[in-house]
């Protein structure tokens, strides 16, 4: 019962990341240039919408989920056995199938609390105060290995952890945005973010690998690199016996930092548009609950402990354990560190039909983590059925996830506007199937701008 | 929504059936590396020593396992009884003297008458004196003798003084002495002149002579020319003046006053009878006793002093001195603790004897006694309980047991192994201090006992033989030893014995050596050390031990799992380990785990290790081994070993041996 609970709690937990109903996203690729949803404008700035007025509905105007994991699926992980229909965990085809030595599983979550957008002039005033949560985990295949097989290789095998990693970001931004046109052609956009760091985690360093070996004078040897840092904040708090209140968690602002999310977009004429983001251009300097751990040593070697084992005084286990305590000596502290946030650049291509009810867009997206860059394309199709509905299809082509058939919808009825967005349809149909999984959803109230020139009107015609 | 509804059940029915998982990751860590050497795997035992050449030798030592004490070896039976009788003799009679003074006036009626009157007239006066005839026989009894009754005489002389207290000279006196009681005449003496003043001696020789106490004067004629012209005082009281006087008398019979005089002195060797032959000289008591007895036959007293003068008790000659009433006795007793006695005295046989010397003295009797020289003074001397302390002398050849005594074996490091274990060189060293002068042959008489088993092994010994020192108050020290070669030894030890029942027993004088000593304190001790090299071989040894079980938990986690371990063994023994977990409570067996063989190391002809053995031994863990774990509090390490060679070659232990042990564990978890 132990294991069925271990294991169900292992795949809800991994579902959790996956599951629409969260609501995370990662880039949302169908939501860009989707001008209709307000919220568009968080992957560009510059964007406006075609409303005069939106609020979004506190707490549900915006959620947002996304999940990716570069080197397996949940039906990867878990396979039937035969004869039964019971599911296993198996790490063992992931390790021998996975085609690089390291992947990563990112997790962004995206939840608005505060929506307010205004036509100030010809620009867009936007307000508010988002959520967000940033998870970016990055792990070796030969720490897969490690955990399923255990370290019983002695061929000489080294088992390289340093790539692991796992950085964590949760912060509320309280932004302010404005749009605006430079020119008939040309808007410019900024965010200001004033961040509010909740809690986070990071590894700083980590050098850290494995390996086992046998020789004449020790049946079995140890050697590892174990020089790693993690900073940590709040983290103790929260994993604390007695935790920690929400009122103290989500009212703590000693961790402070700033971001700005700049944009642009280029219309080369009616019908062919650029835009042009960078994200998350920012920091926070993390102050409250802080502990760093850092290992004590760069570099140990453990080939067993001394002992006089007809030595009748000594505990031989508590010996073992002691020298098992010392050797992997981690150092706490309380060390005031500073995080930068992935920065994501986003380009794309737009091209509109005459009557501007249907756009083609291309885009490319791509996130700087650490020390990789997580690039993506999507081509989406949009349209503008009436004032009252648009739906977007996409696809997106995600390294290690390349099929990703998005949709979306909008649906206005007036002032209340539901949307609904998943760059990848499939997880409805097979979730656990699925590397990537993304939805975003949520309500708004819009009160559109007054009736224009219809060669002034954004496809999205008023409500 | 319906998208997220069919999103939702998914999950849920995942969820579902997720139960079981094969993720099971195999674990190795090296655990503990450690040299085992032969001296820590035997416990501490005070007892085992490493000799120059690292041999472990175990080595026990008991003292005083023989001893052999003045008692044992001066257990001589052996007895003294004297009776003897002694007469009384003759005895020194107290000088006597009889005085009689025959005046003229005694003699007047047997003058003539004229004499008489011309005496008679002219006493007192100048005048001539008349000449005197006697007519008539003349007696005379003196006082008797109050002294005695009647004497025997055996010696002495009756001293006959005639004084002429006349004033004028005397012719022709003749008289007679008699014992007036048998009437024999002692003497019938003549004198043909006597001046006046003058004296005449006369001797009677009183051996044999019976005599009482009367005697008569008996003048049987005495004249006299008278003064002629001279004038004389005539005193009628003049006399003659007859002195009987005793000379040395002896007697043997009578009745008479004794007077104090010592009847009996003597030096009577009495002999010490041994019933083991024994010719002893010298020696010292520890205990006993002298006891004698007089019983007198005497009409008088006697003071009685006996001593043993060849004896000496706190530096002087025993002497005792006791009184005997007439016919009386006496019971004595001279305890003879610390007495040295000189048994050699006698020069007809310098062993064995020792004088008495008796002196008694009759007390002067207050009264007139009967008495005879014949009379007896019956002694009787013996010795009881007698204890030696020392001797010199000749101790016989004779065997003295050595009574039995028991000793704990403590070989500590062999009751920890069982099974069969022959011990190829072991020893037994007596080594001795002997300050008797008695030539010793010893046969140990020693068996091994196992009182668990119940197993027992005489040792079978040859007879040893002791040195002795060749004088007094030397001390030797000797040794002899036991090995294989002279007795079973080997097979006692191989039966492990806890004990020792020893005893023996010793043959004294064994060379017909006759000059023995044995002084007070001397003493055989020998002490036991057993010396046993570890030497040995071995084909089912078996040892076990306990080895703790802390608290576990979380046992569930490990699937199995399995020892690794690499050994180069440099002990010259195979070894077999199992480890059996009991359930603590029930002692039910819960789980087994035996390791694979680990080999001996090979030795030399002499048996020491000349290279390790290298080998991999594995010891899988069953999968209930540590489930196990948390109902056990301790576990039992069976270990089966047996030597080099399936146990057929001796092997030499030696100290600096080693066993070096790596071992790594392998764990398939189940987390």
């Amino acid at each position: 019962m132990k294991t069925r609970s271990t294991y169900q709690l292992i795949s809800l937990a991994f579902l959790m990341q996956m599951a629409p109903l969260l609501l995370w996203t990662q880039t949302d690729y169908s939501l860009h240039g989707f001008t209709a949803i307000p919220q568009s404008n968080y992957s560009n700035p510059a964007n406006i919408p075609d409303s005069r007025l939106s609020i979004g509905v506190p707490f549900i105007s915006s959620f947002s989920n996304s999940t990716f994991n570069s080197s397996f699926s949940f039906n990867d992980l878990f396979i039937n056995r035969e004869g039964s229909d019971s599911l296993y965990l198996n790490l063992s085809a992931i390790i021998q199938n996975a085609e690089e030595n390291t992947g990563y599983l990112t997790e962004v979550v995206d939840h608005d609390l505060l929506f307010v957008g205004i036509k100030a002039g010809k620009g867009f005033l936007n307000f508010g105060v988002r959520n967000r949560l940033y998870i970016r985990s990055f792990y070796t295949k030969d720490l897969l290995d490690l955990l399923w097989n255990g370290n019983v290789d002695l061929s000489g095998k080294t088992y390289d952890l340093s790539k692991t990693s796992i950085r964590a970001d949760h912060f509320i931004s309280y932004y302010l945005s404005f749009a605006f046109p430079v020119s008939h052609s040309v808007n410019l956009g900024l965010r200001v973010n004033y961040n509010q760091g909740l809690s986070n985690i990071s590894t700083e360093r980590n050098q850290l690998s494995l390996k086992t070996t046998s020789d004449p004078s020790s049946v079995y040897a140890v050697a590892a690199e174990t020089d790693f840092l993690v900073n940590t904040s709040q983290l103790a708090s929260v994993t604390s016996d007695g935790g920690v209140s929400l009122s103290d968690y989500f009212l703590n602002f000693e961790n402070r930092g700033f971001s700005f999310d700049l944009g642009a977009s280029f219309k080369f004429s009616e019908r062919v548009s650029m835009h042009l983001s960078a994200l998350d251009l920012g920091y926070i300097t993390w102050k409250s609950d802080l502990m760093s751990y850092e290992s004590s040593q760069d570099s140990v070697y453990f080939d067993g402990i001394y002992a006089d084992i007809t030595d009748k005084d000594i505990d031989i286990f508590q010996m073992y354990g002691d020298s098992l305590s010392d050797l992997l000596k981690v150092s706490e502290y309380s060390s005031v560190y500073m995080t930068n946030f992935p920065v994501r650049i986003i380009g794309s291509l737009e091209y509109y039909s005459l009557d501007k009810a249907d756009r083609l867009s291309v885009m490319f997206a791509g996130r700087f983590l650490k020390d990789y860059f997580e690039p993506s394309l999507s081509v989406g199709y949009d349209r503008t059925v009436s004032r009252h509905f648009a739906f977007k299809v996409s696809y997106t082509y995600l390294t290690y996830a390349p099929l990703n058939f998005g949709v979306g919808m909008v649906i206005n009825a007036k002032p209340f506007q539901f949307y609904f967005l998943t760059d990848n349809v499939m997880a409805a149909l097979n979730l656990s199937g699925q590397r990537y999984v993304h939805f975003r959803v949520g309500l708004n109230l819009i009160f559109p701008k007054k009736k224009k020139k219809k060669s002034d009107e954004l496809p999205f015609g008023p409500l | 929504m319906l998208l997220l509804l069919g999103v939702g059940l998914s999950c849920q029915k995942d969820l579902n059936k997720i139960s079981t998982s094969e993720w099971q990751p195999d674990v190795a860590l090296p655990f503990i590396q450690t040299d085992i050497s032969l001296r820590n795997l035997i416990q501490e035992d005070s007892n085992l020593h490493t000799n120059n050449d690292s041999l472990l030798i175990y080595f026990y030592q008991k003292d005083s396992v023989y001893s052999v004490g003045v008692d044992s070896l001066l257990d001589l039976p052996g007895s003294l009884s004297d009776t003897s009788s002694y007469n009384m003799g003759p005895l020194q009679f107290e000088t006597f003297q009889i005085d009689a003074a025959i005046s003229l006036n005694h003699l007047m009626p047997y003058f003539p008458e004229a004499v008489r009157d011309s005496l008679e007239k002219h006493n007192g006066t100048e005048n001539i004196f008349p000449p005197i005839l006697l007519q008539h026989v003349f007696s005379y009894l003196p006082e008797p003798i109050a002294e005695f009754n009647f004497l025997t005489f055996s010696d002495g002389s009756f001293d006959i003084e005639l004084v002429n207290n006349l004033p004028v000279a005397i012719q022709y006196l003749r008289f007679k002495l008699l014992d007036v009681n048998s009437g024999v005449c002692l003497k019938d003496v003549e004198i043909n002149e006597l001046m006046p003043g003058g004296l005449h001696l006369e001797q009677i020789d009183l051996a044999g002579q019976t005599i009482g106490n009367q005697m008569g004067i008996q003048l049987m004629s005495f004249s006299s020319l008278g003064s002629f012209p001279e004038t004389v005082l005539i005193n009628l009281e003049d006399n003659l003046l007859f002195t009987l006087i005793s000379e040395e008398a002896e007697v043997v019979s009578g009745e008479g006053i004794l007077m104090e005089q010592i009847i009996i002195s003597e030096d009577r060797m009495v002999e010490f009878e041994s019933e083991d032959d024994a010719k002893l000289e010298y020696v010292s008591f520890k205990e006993g006793g002298f006891t004698y007895t007089l019983e007198s036959g005497l009409s008088v007293a006697m003071d009685v002093e006996l001593r043993l003068p060849s004896a000496l008790l706190d530096g002087e000659v025993p002497t005792q001195n006791f009184h005997i009433p007439a016919f009386g006795y006496h019971d004595g007793y001279w305890g003879l603790d610390q007495m040295t006695m000189d048994l050699s005295t006698d020069p007809d046989q310098a062993y064995n004897r020792f004088p008495v010397e008796m002196v008694i003295q009759i007390l002067p009797s207050s009264e007139i006694v009967s008495f005879d020289a014949d009379d007896q003074v019956h002694t009787e001397f013996h010795l009881n309980n007698i204890v030696f302390a020392s001797a010199i002398g000749s101790l016989g050849k004779r065997q003295v047991d050595i009574p039995k005594d028991t000793v704990a074996l403590d070989l500590e490091f062999l009751s920890q192994l069982q099974g069969d274990i022959y011990l190829d060189q072991p020893q037994i060293h007596f080594n001795y201090i002997n300050s008797f002068g008695i030539p010793l042959k010893l046969k140990p008489e020693l068996v091994g006992y196992n009182t668990l088993s119940g197993a027992s092994q005489d040792l079978n010994a040859d007879t040893a033989i002791v040195d002795y020192p060749a004088e007094p108050g030397d001390i030797v020290e000797g040794s002899f030893a036991y090995d294989k070669t002279n007795s079973d030894l080997v097979e006692v030890m191989a039966i492990r014995p806890d004990q020792i029942i020893y005893g023996g027993t010793g043959l004294l004088n064994w060379n017909n050596e006759t000059n023995n000593f044995v002084l007070e304190d001397a003493l055989f001790s020998a002490d036991a050390e057993f010396i046993i090299p570890m030497v040995l071989k071995s084909k089912n040894l078996y040892f076990t031990d306990s080895v703790s079980i802390g608290k576990v938990e979380n046992t569930d986690i490990i699937n199995n799992g399995k020892l690794v371990l690499q050994v180069a063994n440099g002990f010259p023994m195979e070894m077999l380990f199992r480890l059996v977990v009991p359930d603590s409570v029930t002692g039910q067996i819960l789980s087994v785990v035996n390791f694979d063989l680990i080999e001996a190391a090979a030795v030399d002809e002499e048996g020491k290790v000349i290279g390790v053995e290298e080998s991999v031994v594995l010891a899988n863990f069953p999968s209930d081994f540590f489930a196990s774990l948390s109902r056990a509090n301790y576990g039992l390490l069976e270990v089966r070993s047996q030597t080099y060679n399936n146990g057929n070659v001796p092997v030499a232990l030696h100290a600096d041996y080693e066993m070096a042990v790596s071992i790594g564990f392998e764990i398939s978890l189940n987390p």
